[in-house]
């Protein structure tokens, strides 16, 4: 295991240096100059020249990447070019707003996926199956926008269910009082999806022999259901939820910006909006390397459901 | 502008009861006792105004910021030397940290100022547990700020082509990669403590409307120098009748009354006033002011996020979002009654600011000084629907531009009319009589039998999108092809600024003087500001004049024909100038909006339930 574990982390540095060098080349091949938002409609070209100066964006590209290399290896991007904020400072204020709602809705949506998929299965092709997935189906059609500006206006605005938006100071008000909102809206948005995908990987299972075996051998349905199906099921159901893990890094930027909530996503938007590389740079280095942990992590999990699985 | 007229505001106070004596007395000593103005503050903690920002703060850091909402802020936090009267039209400059307004050399090119005493910094660790008076030098360090190529200041090009000695002190500064800000700048010099000359390069009439931009309020050196450059746009520290109490980047701001801002009387007039502005004054005259003690703003950047929380009370005030406007407005622009029963107020308002389609002079389609590219450039502005995209796009929250300076603006002559009309019936007249022939596909081809496809350049913003239409639709009537090219912001400004773009919509706001948008055209802006690349030697001559001219019929007749040489060359084609409909609740008293003042918490009152 520990091996394994080793050899994995080892192959991240490649990975991790391609990244780094198609974010780098990304940016400064595609991205828009920043010195031109920083120095406004009527500046001067020398002011520009200037302002490129005291960015560094003037220096070689062999620098600026090896300057980009240092920061990556140091976790320290600097300050934002627009607000001057440190860009760890950014993550860390940030990240508790967007985990307040985006940790507790991926649970929930894992859970009450799972469960549906469950008992859909177990009624399979009967009218309760057919009826949730016409649902589901019509559910996923319909743009996360209408569920937002719909939900906002009836549960908030119209039935008083809720607050408008905003965001409080204490963890137990944003949770109990603000989140609540966006994280039911999210959930109208996620569970359809979720419900059909973990409800094929569960049919996936029930057509296999060792499960018409446990059923030759007597066991009852609910046994071989939680016992043996889900079991084998639970793994792509894993693969799904880690792989969904680098995204909480990345907020709900729609949520976060309907309702007032001071998260990732909005900041990111704000960055690309303003060409605010610094921060742009550090969510994608960021994004990139949890999604290989958490893949490492996913890997590990595997072995923990299935033992028969051998890590190589 | 309040402070200024404190000592006065007090006397009025307080003759129905006292002595001159007595009243002389409460006057020297509210100026020169910096304790007694603390007390002096009636700001009341429990009035709160909430507020919301439609876009995301960028700092508070005067030199550095250059967003509206940023600087709306700056503007709380920081003392200028001159302020905007709240309620003259048109605008007019009053002292604020200034004793007085400037005494101006018979050359025109010295102001000297001489600073209001008493003014305190709110106290802040970088003073080291002292009380900081705001003096002269806070002045010149600001403006030497600006100066560094290292606060990388957008208001460079305001500042370095008047100020004595400025762009010198940026170059050397560039060059050296430090500035030097104990070396004297020749324009910037402190007499005393208390007293500030600023020289110009020439005469500049409209310079002193630029020390009314937050970006010139006075700034402790120590401050700056305690948290640096970066972390100064976190920490601001000024003299103003807020100071920030909490901040989360993004969402929040929550300004609270800074108590050792001196309390005056509201007590402004105006020889003309409109009915809105009547019953401001009716409300409001006679209060101590700052009344409101705390200022809550979020950032709502969504409508309808920002449309139901005023509807549900949640926030005080809006300024109606252009898709909500059914929602608040009937047909005739009246407060629907529903509103108008919960005794919710409006002040609607002509804005600062004008759009228009600038057309690239150096293009190698529709650029060019010869009388057939001339009349492509006329027949493209005439044809296309400005009107429409009034009624459709603005949804009438617009009115047709007939000048380049807003009507709000000193220097708008509401009697001037442009030659320019939508008419395609004579855009498609002047394209054949310069031989531009129309094809079996209904698109003409330029005189020399090229294709001929005229491109404009737009963002991907949702009314960009909408606008691209109609041109589509426009351009089409008039049988030009037209092609949209997408790009971002930051992009278009590059190649706007390298005449790469042969045409683009770009607005101009909150420009406290003609002379400020006319430079749009001037071709020793060409690379800045001037997109269109226009280069005219009488558009240039009348600028000349147009910075040296008093008011009167002569300056009138020179931006007359400013904008006669516009519209006969087809630079630009104007299009609109906003109109901003805003509502507040009823608990909200005096309120209204200034053009060009943009921090208005201190002039309004809550009337507590």
């Amino acid at each position: 295991m520990a091996a394994y574990v080793i050899r994995r982390l080892w192959q991240m540095l490649p990975t991790m240096a391609g990244v780094v060098l198609l974010v780098f080349f990304l940016f400064n091949w595609v991205g828009g100059d920043p010195a031109y938002v920083l120095a406004g409609l009527f500046s001067s070209q020398e002011q520009i020249a200037s302002i490129r100066k005291e960015l560094g964006l003037d220096e070689p590209m062999w620098r600026q990447l090896l300057i980009f290399v240092k920061q990556v290896i140091s976790f320290d991007f600097g300050t934002s070019w627009t607000t001057g904020e440190k860009v760890s400072q950014i993550f860390a204020t940030r990240l508790p707003a967007s985990l307040t709602v985006v940790a507790p809705l991926l649970v929930i949506e894992t859970m009450i996926g799972v469960v549906i998929a469950i008992a859909v299965s177990w009624v399979r092709g009967s009218w309760i199956d057919r009826s949730v997935m016409i649902v589901c189906t019509t559910a996923m059609s319909i743009s996360i926008l209408v569920f937002i500006i719909v939900g906002q206006y009836l549960l908030a605005y119209r039935l008083n269910w809720f607050p408008v938006q905003g965001w409080g100071e204490s963890f137990t008000t944003n949770l109990f009082v603000y989140a609540p909102l966006p994280i039911l809206l999210g959930l109208m948005v996620s569970i359809a999806p979720n419900t059909r995908l973990f409800r094929s990987f569960i049919l996936d299972e029930i057509d296999q022999d060792y499960v018409r075996t446990a059923r030759a051998k007597g066991m009852n349905e609910a046994r071989v259901m939680f016992i043996h199906v889900l079991r084998n099921a639970l793994i792509p159901v894993i693969t799904f939820v880690i792989s969904n893990l680098p995204g909480l890094l990345l907020g709900a930027f729609l949520l976060e910006r309907f309702f007032g909530i001071p998260g990732v996503g909005r900041e990111i938007i704000l960055a690309v909006e303003r060409s605010d590389f610094p921060v742009i740079k550090a969510v994608t280095v960021y994004v990139a390397l949890a999604t290989m942990v958490f893949n490492l992590i996913g890997d590990l999990l595997y072995r923990l459901a299935d033992p028969r699985i051998q890590l190589k | 502008m309040v402070v200024s007229r404190f000592s006065q505001f007090v006397c009025k106070f307080k003759q129905a009861s006292r002595s001159i004596y007595r009243c002389l007395i409460i006057s020297i000593t509210v100026t020169l006792t910096p304790s007694l103005q603390a007390a002096a503050n009636p700001a009341d903690p429990n009035k709160v105004l909430r507020i919301a920002f439609p876009t995301a703060e960028s700092g508070f850091d005067p030199v550095r910021v250059n967003d509206l909402y940023s600087n709306t802020i700056t503007h709380a936090l920081f003392h200028t030397l001159v302020s905007w009267d709240w309620l003259a039209k048109p605008a007019r400059l009053v002292p604020y940290a200034a004793e007085g307004m400037p005494e101006i050399s018979d050359d025109g090119r010295t102001y000297t100022f001489r600073i209001r005493k008493g003014l305190l910094f709110t106290p802040d660790a970088a003073f080291k547990g002292k009380r900081r008076e705001l003096v002269a030098q806070d002045f010149a360090y600001t403006l030497k700020r600006h100066a560094d190529p290292k606060s990388r200041s957008p208001q460079l090009s305001d500042l370095e082509d008047k100020i004595l000695g400025f762009a010198e002190a940026n170059r050397a500064a560039v060059s050296s990669g430090r500035f030097d800000y104990d070396a004297e700048i020749p324009g910037i010099q402190v007499l005393d403590r208390y007293t500030l000359r600023i020289k110009l390069i020439r005469q500049e009439r409209n310079f002193l409307s630029l020390l009314a931009n937050p970006y010139a309020g006075g700034m402790a050196r120590e401050v700056v120098e305690h948290y640096g450059l970066e972390a100064t746009m976190s920490n601001p520290v000024g003299t103003g009748p807020y100071k920030i109490e909490k901040w989360v980047r993004g969402s929040k701001i929550i300004l609270s009354a800074n108590p050792d801002f001196p309390a005056f009387t509201w007590d402004f007039e105006a020889p003309e006033l409109d009915e809105a502005d009547k019953r401001v004054v009716a409300q409001m005259k006679g209060r101590k002011m700052p009344q409101i003690g705390r200022v809550e703003i979020s950032i709502i950047e969504e409508p309808q996020s920002a449309w139901l929380a005023f509807s549900s009370k949640s926030i005080d005030t809006i300024a109606v979002p252009p898709s909500f406007i059914e929602k608040a407005l009937d047909a005739n622009n009246r407060l629907l009654a529903s509103w108008a029963e919960q005794g919710v107020g409006m002040y609607r308002s002509v804005e600062p600011d004008i759009r228009y389609q600038f057309f690239n002079l150096k293009d190698p389609v529709i650029g060019g000084y010869t009388k057939e590219k001339i009349a492509l450039r006329r027949a493209i502005i005439l044809g296309y629907d400005v009107d429409e995209e009034i009624r459709v796009i603005r949804k009438n929250q617009a009115v047709k531009a007939e000048q380049m300076v807003a009507p709000v603006i000193p220097g708008h002559d509401p009697n001037y009319r442009s030659i320019v009309r939508y008419d395609p019936g004579l855009a498609n007249a002047l394209l054949d009589q310069f031989n531009y022939r129309k094809g079996a596909d209904g698109y003409r081809t330029q005189p020399d039998g090229k294709a001929l496809v005229f491109t404009i350049y737009s963002t991907t913003s949702s009314v960009d999108r909408e606008r691209d239409e109609l041109w589509k639709r426009s351009m089409d009537r008039i049988g030009i092809r037209l092609e949209v090219k997408k790009d971002k912001f930051p992009e278009l400004l590059k190649q706007g600024k390298q005449c790469a773009i042969s045409s683009w919509a770009l607005g101009w706001t909150r420009s406290a003087e003609s002379e400020f948008v006319m430079k749009l055209l001037s071709s020793k802006t060409i690379g800045q500001n001037n997109y269109a690349c226009f280069e005219s030697k009488a558009y240039d001559q009348y600028f000349e004049d147009l910075k040296r001219l008093p008011d009167g019929p002569e300056r009138k007749r020179v931006l007359h024909n400013m904008y006669r040489l516009m519209e006969v060359y087809g630079v630009l084609g104007l299009s609109s100038t906003s109109i901003a409909t805003r509502l507040h609740h009823p608990w909200v008293e005096g309120y209204r909006k200034h053009p060009l003042l943009l921090s208005d918490f201190h002039l309004m009152d809550i009337r507590k339930p």
